[in-house]
């Protein structure tokens, strides 16, 4: 780890160190320990470079560091803290030993956080997990992808935050604006709010040459950062010390083995306001114990395979197709005949609603009943916040084959295809 | 709580003006060493940041500007290396280029303090339900609040895209206690539950707060009668510091300045001389501890002025009226800061037109301002077939909305009709 060789320095003519040798292992303690001029302080001055050695090697992890600048030799995460100055007084030893840490990359990560911000936890849970880590955080919030591309590229953000299928808008609009994501600053995303597969993944990882990783969280339970991925990349470590996990089979209740898929249980054991117990996810994962080469102790659960109720998942809103009708009887006065139509349109997700059109939303005029599909397309956005595309279809189009007609067509594809 | 600092809201004038020059000292030289621009500008003047050695001198420093901001988009004007930065907010800026600013941990626990200060001074406690109604143009504000009433202890519900009547429901079932918005949209508000039916004495609203426009006596009146709160107003310039810099407290004459954090002139917008006390000029803000974002005579293009008197409250700090204007053509709308400027860039991009002629037209509709884009009918946009226009239309609301954070309407109108009105291209018809 630190290696030195036959240093000898100098304090101008007078010969201070002459030949010190001194090995330190990893997770090893050492102390020097010697009268007065002994030349202890030297010897560390010299190791962190506020003293040259004329002679000999100081080296640290495999590298030669005698002659570095002194700030240099603190970026590459050696600290010294000198006890005769008291400068941090009143911390604890450890405390003052962390401090080596102090210039670690992640405080100059730029981290680009552009989930909605409102009620949806998952923006403001990540925007300050990052401010904690030192990381500097833009909130640019959703829309005006165009927008968010210059961001991208002027703030020099390192680490975008978003839904997957918003990466892959953004990638994109950075190729419709004939931007070279290879000049951007761009190394890693964290994506989250809706399922996604593997195939998704390299798409993101392919256009924008970053490295993407999986998260978990829900707002009952937490928001984001309930489990998450090392770089690693095979399961998300859960926050065990904050969460209790289960696997249980949906319909029996009965716990499932690891490796098992089924329905994720949550029991939080450390939140105060709000605490869930055995909180059944709706989600499908199965549950992994055993050691992460990361180094990392805490269990992991596979990413989210899908759902087991009818919830379905569009632009990271949650909705239950069934919610919907209320919604657009408020508008139309009667309940009306409709089919949700979820997919894909330039890599990102739109909720379509199809309408059987009753007499009651008949009308003459194209104007009126323009104006009603105006009213029904807003109910539903300040309901869901969602914009849907609304299409009124023929009476009886629907129904026609009402056995086999599913309440939600998905065609985004991938895991919850249907 | 009567204070939420009182220590400092109550310092007297001596120790104030002893803290206010260490900071300035303090501040200048910051800038002076860190930042290019701040450093050209003392040395083309042949100024050094020691020659200020009371805090009179300030007048001795040259103004900044808007258009300075986003001269240096978008690190130019931060003073700390980017690893201390904590926080970076866009925003769309009112001059030509968009203005980013940035703060570092310690920032962000002073704007936490100078929030609950104006929050405390409303009333605000921790076991109050704070609810945030606020215009997507305003969101880094509404973090800002919420940060500041978390600070304090209160539950805050942030801002969100609801409907007006989803926000008075979630206001009801909620039992929300404290209302921060703006005072056009608390009328709104007000609108709404008439034609709703609901009777303000079914909500547990003790107080409103109202940033991002300016209250007028009239409007605190018809709101505090209607709804049986306390309202008092907070100010800020837009995008660039907190929403309660300078605060009212239960006086409800005048807003109370964070004097320790910040200095304030008011003048005279032509000659940039300062004003007499209770004259009115332009507001100037000099950031006394901003790390990250150091702002020097900064000039708001608010108009206000001096109160002279000490207030009853028992707060030390001076006081400034509410804003009764803005300098220049910077237009507020609904608590968003617009220049024109900004609209016809938005109208060149989207349009196709290259200098495309419109004009501003602003009006009120059940106490919201609405804004309205009457643009001339030219090749570019016109086609015989409606749907183009159409889309094209929709495509500049879009742009219009994510710009600016506000819903305009687009009305195409021949030359001659915009020619009625004896405004150039740009021009503002202001029927508020």
């Amino acid at each position: 780890m630190l290696r030195l060789r036959s240093v000898h320095s100098y304090y101008s003519n007078a010969h201070v160190l002459k030949g010190i040798s001194l090995h330190v292992r990893p997770g090893e303690l050492i102390a020097l320990i010697g009268a007065n001029g002994a030349g202890k302080t030297t010897t560390l001055k010299t190791i962190s470079g506020l003293v040259k050695a004329r002679r000999g090697e100081v080296g640290f992890r495999g590298a030669d560091i005698a002659g570095l600048a002194p700030n240099k030799i603190v970026r590459q995460g050696l600290s010294h803290v000198p006890e005769g100055r008291q400068i941090f007084a009143k911390m604890t030893v450890w405390a003052n030993l962390e401090l080596g840490g102090y210039l670690l990359r992640d405080r100059e990560d730029v981290v680009q956080v552009a989930f909605n911000y409102g009620l949806f936890t998952g923006a403001f849970g990540l925007h300050y997990g990052a401010e904690q880590i030192g990381a500097s955080v833009v909130p640019s919030s959703v829309g005006n992808t165009r927008r968010q591309v210059r961001i991208l590229k002027d703030y020099r953000t390192t680490t975008l935050v978003c839904t997957p299928s918003y990466a892959l808008r953004i990638a994109e609009v950075i190729k419709q604006m004939g931007v070279d994501p290879k000049i951007l600053a761009l190394k890693q995303g964290l994506f989250g709010g809706e399922p996604w597969g593997e195939e998704v993944r390299q798409a993101i990882e392919e256009r924008l040459y970053i490295k993407a990783y999986d998260n978990y969280g829900l707002s009952e339970v937490m928001g984001p950062g309930v489990a998450g991925e090392c770089p690693n990349r095979a399961g998300m470590h859960v926050a065990e010390d904050h969460f209790i996990t289960e696997i249980i089979d949906p319909d029996t209740g009965e716990v499932l083995q690891n490796g098992t898929t089924g329905e994720l249980v949550l029991t939080t054991v450390t939140k105060e306001a709000f605490p869930v117990i055995r909180f059944r996810t709706g989600d499908l994962a199965s549950l992994d114990d055993s050691p992460c080469p990361c180094g990392r102790t805490l269990a992991r659960i596979s990413r989210i395979s899908g759902r087991c109720d009818d919830i379905i998942i569009v632009k990271g809103v949650n909705i239950y197709p069934g919610a919907v009708g209320p919604i657009l009887e408020a508008v139309t006065g009667v309940a009306p005949v409709y089919q949700l139509v979820v997919g894909l349109e330039n890599d990102q997700d739109f909720l379509g609603i199809r309408i059987e059109v009753s007499e009651a939303m008949f009308f003459d005029k194209m104007e009126r009943q323009r104006a009603m599909v105006d009213r029904l397309r807003k109910k539903v956005r300040d309901t869901l916040g969602i914009t849907p595309r609304i299409w009124l279809v023929e009476a009886g189009s629907i129904r026609q084959d009402e056995e086999t007609a599913p309440m939600v067509v998905d065609r985004r594809g991938g895991p919850e295809a249907s | 709580m009567k204070f939420w600092n009182g220590e400092n809201e109550q310092m007297v004038k001596e120790d104030l003006e002893q803290v206010q020059l260490e900071r300035l000292q303090s501040t200048l030289n910051r800038a002076y060493k860190n930042v290019q621009f701040y450093g050209r500008q003392f040395d083309s003047l042949g100024i050094h940041p020691n020659a200020v050695s009371s805090v009179e001198d300030i007048t001795k420093l040259p103004f900044t500007t808007r258009k300075d901001l986003g001269d240096n988009y978008p690190y130019g004007l931060f003073a700390v290396p980017l690893r201390d930065i904590v926080r970076i907010s866009p925003s769309a800026g009112t001059a030509v280029k968009p203005v980013v600013v940035g703060y570092t941990k310690g920032d962000l626990k002073v704007r936490d303090t100078i929030t609950a200060r104006f929050l405390t001074a409303g009333g605000v406690i921790d076991t109050d339900i704070v609810q945030i109604c606020l215009n997507p143009g305003l969101s880094g504000w509404g973090r800002a609040l919420k940060e500041g009433a978390e600070h304090i202890g209160a539950s805050v519900m942030p801002m969100s895209h609801m409907s007006t009547s989803k926000q008075l429901m979630a206001m009801e079932d909620y039992r929300t206690s404290v209302l921060l918005t703006t005072p056009s949209y608390a009328m709104h508000m007000l609108g709404v539950m008439d034609a709703m039916n609901t009777d303000a004495k079914r909500l547990a609203l003790k107080a409103i707060l109202v940033v991002g426009e300016p209250l007028t006596q009239e409007t605190r009146g018809v709101l505090e009668a209607a709804f049986h709160v306390d309202v008092t107003a907070g100010y800020g310039p837009s995008d660039v510091m907190g929403p309660g810099i300078a605060f009212e407290c239960h006086e409800k004459n005048g807003l109370h300045i964070c004097e320790d954090h910040l200095l304030v002139e008011i003048v005279d917008p032509d000659s940039g001389d300062p004003c007499a006390s209770g004259q009115t000029g332009e507001v100037v803000l000099t950031t006394l501890t901003a790390r990250a974002f150091p702002l020097i005579r900064f000039r708001t293009g608010d108009l206000a002025s001096a109160v002279a008197e000490t207030c009853p409250c028992g707060r030390t700090l001076a006081r400034m009226t509410g804003i009764t204007g803005h300098t220049g053509e910077v237009l507020t709308i609904r608590g968003v800061k617009v220049h024109p400027a900004q609209i016809e860039r938005i109208l060149k991009g989207a349009s196709g037109a290259s200098s495309p002629r419109f004009l501003v037209h602003l009006y009120k509709e059940k106490h919201l301002d609405m804004i309205e884009i009457w643009l001339e009918i030219t090749d570019a946009i016109f086609s015989d077939e409606v749907k183009v226009v159409e889309k094209a239309l929709i495509r500049l609301r879009q742009q219009m909305f994510q710009m600016l954070g506000l819903e305009a309407a687009i009305k195409l109108m021949e030359a001659s009709t915009l020619d009625r009105y004896a405004a150039p291209s740009g021009g503002v018809i202001d029927d508020r």
